[in-house]
């Protein structure tokens, strides 16, 4: 019942915001939407798996793991392929982050294989119960944790002399370049936190539905992308609220309207929201609020 | 002729003998490509046919207009499947039913394109990229699911094969690729005379700068519009062509996927002329066939190959860069 999809949809709309928050902030910083971000996330789920499941190792090493190993992925992604194209029309970006997408698919694919493989049960699946609602933990949980990362990154952002200086770079390159600051350093720190951000969302969402397979991450990045536009790009809130909204209007739509359009109602609410605002909830061309 | 003038002499270059001398031996080539291959391979220079036709009809749009869209597959599949559905349903057992059928695919393509042209007046391109995306889902979804029109993700099968009258029929890869590459040659010719003439270059003059286009007085408005519209057209041709090719039409070949390997083609080939799509696509066509023997690799090393030449060559190979 509603109140039921509702909390559905914000656990995994929660998700797709943290995702989001990810893509919101390379573009906000380098005008770049990098759709292998999707594809971090996956890694961020298989580095879990591989931790818990292949070595054996605790909960804490594998959330460790994926942080550090999903911050490398980012870092590598923008001295590979992002650096060298600095400068490069906006579309020819595009289809490098097309082309990297597919291969990071690829590796995945070779390292663990094609098939769907069951993740770990690491949390308790207990739940209770308010009236006819039923909440997991794990709900909850995925709940807390997404805001207080996002509340950590705003914190970050508008609050320490770091964060600043990524506020510069969004703003203006050069001028930040004059005054001091190294923008290369910058946007390294970015895809890292970027990165490690969409990697912890990965582990989240196959712990709750319990499996991943190698192309779990694009249909979770083109929504996170919808998101990130229909909050306003270079917003981090406007990010996390729009997966909040796509992820409330999905299950909403699954249980009511037509689950076999379900790919589509994240398209159609932002054409909606666009319709409205052109550029989005938020939107300015800043990393801003 | 600018693509080889680097490469030849000083007298070679203006000789207008030695241009038909080349235009000769180039025709020759085509007409007589398909007799050595083998069934296969003529079936990969049909596709590649198709392709290049939705690569140029996408190209129009994002490399002469400056308007990022991602669903030139939609069109493509609506062409397709305006084409199956009037000779099986509306029209079947009748020999003219398919080129009938192409003034309707035409005036169908058009309107979605120009229906799809409204937002771009509104928003901005990267957002107006993403409604189109959107729209491309939006086509994908409703074929897949309208199951009493389009036989859903069962697909529609059976669509006949050209002909003409009862003597002259298109049933074997040749005969195919004669029908796909005068489509081919003539949509060049269409694109080489638009792209010279005042609608083309007015098209060119919204994508350098919207500002000065309109104080000259192009209508952007209108330019847009018409860009987009010719786009979609294309592209259904492309779809007009398939549909009796493969003779089973399937959601599967007009996803996002689809749309992203036209987009890539493009950029990868060089936008903004005609010669760049066309060597995108056949690159991209050729590249998965000639890297067969590694087989399972063969995505991975098609992807890194991709990423090398963007990184390497940002504008496309054929293309120009700006500044």
């Amino acid at each position: 019942m509603l109140l039921q999809q509702i909390a559905n949809g914000l656990t995994i709309g929660s998700v797709y915001g943290l995702v989001a928050i990810g893509y919101t902030l390379i573009f906000g910083v380098l005008r770049l939407i990098n759709f292998a971000h999707g594809e971090v996330y996956m890694f961020g789920a298989f580095i879990a798996f591989t931790s818990i499941s292949i070595l054996n190792r605790s909960f804490i090493f594998a959330i460790l793991a994926v942080i550090f190993g999903t911050a490398l992925l980012g870092y590598l992604m923008d001295k590979v392929v992002y650096r060298p194209m600095r400068g490069s029309p906006r579309i020819s970006l595009l289809v490098g982050s097309l082309a990297l997408s597919l291969v990071l698919r690829n590796i995945a694919m070779f390292s663990w294989g094609s098939r769907t493989f069951p993740f770990p049960p690491v949390f308790p699946l207990t739940s209770f119960r308010i009236g006819d609602l039923r909440i997991t933990y794990l709900q909850i949980g995925i709940l807390v944790a997404s805001f207080l990362l996002a509340s950590i990154f705003h914190l970050f952002i508008y609050k320490t002399k770091l964060g600043k200086a990524v506020r510069a770079v969004s703003l203006n390159y050069k001028m930040a370049s004059v005054l001091g600051i190294n923008p290369n350093r910058i946007i390294v720190l970015i895809f890292a936190f970027g990165g490690a951000l969409g990697g912890i969302a990965g582990v989240i969402v196959s712990s709750f539905y319990g499996s991943l397979s190698f192309d779990m991450g694009t249909a979770v990045g083109l929504r996170a992308f919808v998101a990130c536009i229909l909050g306003g790009i270079g917003s981090i809130y406007g990010a996390m609220l729009g997966g909040i909204i796509i992820g409330i209007a999905e299950t909403m739509a699954i249980a009511y309207i037509a689950p076999s359009y379900k790919d589509v109602i994240a398209f159609i609410v932002l054409v909606l929201v666009l319709f409205f605002k052109p550029t989005g909830l938020f939107g300015k061309k800043e990393l801003m609020i | 002729m600018p693509l080889i003038n680097f490469a030849l002499k000083e007298k070679y270059q203006q000789s207008i003998t030695f241009r038909y001398v080349i235009l000769g031996l180039l025709a020759v080539f085509i007409i007589l490509l398909p007799f050595p291959l083998n069934n296969y391979q003529r079936h990969i220079i049909n596709m590649a046919g198709i392709f290049i036709i939705l690569s140029l009809s996408l190209d129009v749009a994002i490399g002469w207009t400056g308007l990022i869209h991602i669903a030139p597959a939609a069109f493509y599949g609506i062409g397709a499947y305006t084409s199956g559905l009037f000779m099986l349903r509306v029209m079947p057992n009748s020999w003219f039913a398919y080129w009938l059928s192409l003034p309707l695919v035409v005036v169908f393509t058009g309107l979605t394109g120009y229906l799809v042209a409204l937002p771009a007046l509104r928003l901005r391109g990267l957002f107006f990229a993403v409604a189109t995306l959107g729209f491309g889902e939006l086509v994908f979804t409703t074929l897949n699911n309208w199951v009493n029109l389009t036989g859903g993700p069962y697909g529609l099968g059976g669509i006949p094969r050209p002909q003409i009258a009862s003597f002259f029929v298109f049933d074997n890869p040749i005969k195919f690729y004669y029908l796909i590459y005068f489509f081919v040659i003539m949509i060049c010719i269409l694109l080489f005379r638009l792209m010279k003439g005042p609608t083309g270059r007015a098209w060119m003059a919204v994508r350098e700068d919207e500002l000065a286009a309109s104080t000259i007085r192009i209508n952007i408005k209108r330019a847009k519009i018409e860009a987009l519209i010719t786009s979609a057209i294309l592209s259904g041709v492309a779809g007009w062509l398939f549909a009796p090719y493969v003779s089973y039409l399937s959601p599967s070949n007009f996803t996002l996927g689809e749309s992203i390997l036209i987009l890539t083609m493009v950029i990868v080939g060089g936008r903004g002329n005609l010669i760049g799509p066309i060597i995108g696509t056949l690159l991209l066509f050729f590249l998965p066939e000639i890297l067969r023997p590694i087989a399972v690799y063969r995505f991975l090393l098609y992807g890194i190959i991709l990423c090398v030449i963007i990184i390497l060559r940002p504008q496309g190979l054929l293309g120009r860069l700006k500044k």
